[in-house]
C-alpha cells in the first residue's frame, strides 16, 4: 500500500503552454503555479494509491479560501519525492480540522532544482490521471459531511462558507 | 429567463456620486426630442459641471471609470467609447500583475461587478471588445472574472451577449479558455448556459469529467 500526498493545481498550467520552447525544459507557467513558501511546499495526506481519498485535503484547502469554488488536486506517492532526493518533513498543516493537522508534510529546502524536480513529479502524475476536479458541489458536499460527523465546525469558517454551509444544512434538514 | 436589457442601473456608487446624481439626474439632461445635445430645460451650476466633467477630453484615469459610468445617461457616444477604453485598460493590467486564481479574491473583481452595476451594456461592450481581440493569457482569466459575476447583475446586460460569450468560449481551440467557460456554467448555473454545456462535446477527458459533473449537480440541484 503506498500512501499518497495531495496538492492543489490549476491543470491548465501544465498543459497548455502558451508559447512552444525550443529547449526541453519544463515550462515556467508549470512552475509558478507550484507556489512556494518558505522553500517548501504543502502536500496533505490522501489515502493510497490503491484507495485515495482528497477528504483531508479538500477540508483544509476549502476552508482556507476566501470563497467557495471548485477544487483541483494531484496526487503523489510518498517514496518519489526521496527517489527525487526531495526531502520532506512532517509539519502541523494549517486546517480547521484538529485531528488532521498531523497528515501534513512539507517538501522542503527547495531551489529551482528541486522544484523542477516537483514539477516532474506533479507532470507524470497529471499524465497518469492522478487528478481530480471537484465542482463547487462536491467540495460542499465533502465539507457538509465534516460538520455532520463533528470533524469541522460552522462556525470556525470564514463568514461566506459558514453561509454556504447553513443553507445546505437547512436544506438537507428539510429534505 | 426575460432578456432585461431596458434596465441600466445608475445607481450611485459613492457619496460623491449620489451628490453629483442629486444635483444632475438623468432627467436634467434629457435631450429635446430630434435635437440632440440640447437640453429641455436649464442646469444648474453643479448639473453644468457634472455635464463638463463628463465630456472632459482625454484620457480618463482608470480608476475613475466606475463613477463616471455610474451616469450613463449623460454621456456621449465618445465619451462611452473613452470609458470603455479606461475600464480595459485597468482590467488588462490587473490581470498581467496577477492571475485569477480559484477560491481566491482577484483585485479586478470588484471593478468589474461594479462596471456592471453601474452600466451592464457597456460593461458587456467592454467586454465584447476584449474577448474580439487575439486571443491571449488573460481571455481565459476574463472569463473566469466574468463568471464570479453574479447572474442577477451579469443579466442586466443582453442576455444574448452572455449566451454568445459561453458558446463561443466553449468552441475555443484553447483548453484553459474551455474550461474557464464551464467553470462560468457551474456558477451561473441557468438553464440557458446549461443547455450549452450539454450540447457542448468536450475532447479533453478530464474537463469532459468535471463539465459531466456540473451537469449531474446542476440536475441534482433541481430534483425535489
Amino acid at each position: 500500500m503506498t500512501r499518497v500526498y495531495a496538492r492543489k493545481i490549476a491543470r491548465n498550467r501544465w498543459e497548455e503552454p502558451e508559447v512552444q520552447l525550443d529547449c526541453e525544459g519544463i515550462p515556467a507557467d508549470r512552475i509558478t503555479d507550484l507556489r512556494t513558501s518558505g522553500n517548501t511546499l504543502s502536500f496533505w495526506e490522501a489515502g493510497t494509491l490503491e484507495k485515495v481519498d482528497l477528504t483531508i485535503a479538500v477540508i483544509a484547502l476549502a476552508t482556507s479560501q476566501e470563497r467557495l469554488a471548485p477544487l483541483e488536486l494531484t496526487w503523489i506517492p510518498e517514496p518519489d519525492f526521496a527517489a527525487e532526493g526531495l526531502h520532506q518533513i512532517g509539519s502541523a498543516g494549517d486546517t480547521l480540522v484538529p485531528k488532521h493537522k498531523d497528515l501534513h508534510i512539507d517538501v522542503v529546502r527547495l531551489d529551482h532544482h528541486r522544484l523542477s524536480k516537483v514539477a516532474s513529479l506533479v507532470s507524470t502524475a497529471l499524465a497518469k490521471e492522478q487528478y481530480n476536479k471537484l465542482t463547487k458541489a462536491q467540495v460542499l458536499e465533502i465539507l457538509i459531511a465534516s460538520v455532520r460527523s463533528g470533524d469541522l465546525k460552522v462556525e470556525d469558517c470564514r463568514a461566506s462558507l459558514r453561509d454556504d454551509l447553513k443553507k445546505t444544512l437547512a436544506a438537507g434538514d428539510q429534505a | 429567463m426575460a432578456p432585461d436589457a431596458a434596465s441600466s442601473s445608475s445607481a450611485p456608487l459613492t457619496s460623491a456620486d449620489a451628490e453629483l446624481d442629486q444635483t444632475a439626474s438623468a432627467a436634467d439632461f434629457a435631450p429635446v426630442a430630434n435635437t440632440p445635445g440640447l437640453y429641455s430645460r436649464p442646469l444648474s451650476f453643479l448639473g453644468f459641471a457634472t455635464l463638463c466633467a463628463n465630456l472632459a477630453l482625454l484620457p480618463i484615469p482608470p480608476t475613475s471609470y466606475v463613477s463616471t459610468l455610474s451616469r450613463p445617461a449623460i454621456l456621449s457616444s465618445r465619451r462611452k467609447l473613452s470609458i470603455r477604453s479606461a475600464l480595459l485598460t485597468y482590467l488588462r493590467a490587473a490581470l498581467s500583475t496577477e492571475r485569477v486564481d480559484q477560491g481566491y479574491n482577484h483585485s479586478a473583481d470588484n471593478a468589474l461587478l461594479q462596471a456592471f452595476v453601474a452600466d451592464p451594456r457597456e460593461a458587456a461592450t467592454a467586454l465584447n471588445e476584449f474577448f474580439q481581440e487575439s486571443v491571449s493569457i488573460q481571455t481565459a482569466d476574463m472569463l473566469r472574472l466574468v463568471g464570479r459575476i453574479p447572474l442577477s447583475v451579469v443579466n442586466k446586460a443582453d442576455v444574448s451577449w452572455r449566451y454568445d460569450l459561453i458558446a463561443k468560449a466553449l468552441k475555443s481551440s484553447r483548453l484553459g479558455i474551455r474550461e474557464a467557460a464551464i467553470e462560468t456554467v457551474e456558477n451561473w448555473a441557468d438553464p440557458l448556459s446549461l443547455g450549452l454545456l450539454k450540447a457542448h462535446n468536450e475532447r479533453t477527458p478530464w474537463l469532459q469529467q468535471y463539465a459531466r459533473q456540473v451537469l449531474k449537480d446542476a440536475s441534482k440541484s433541481k430534483a425535489p
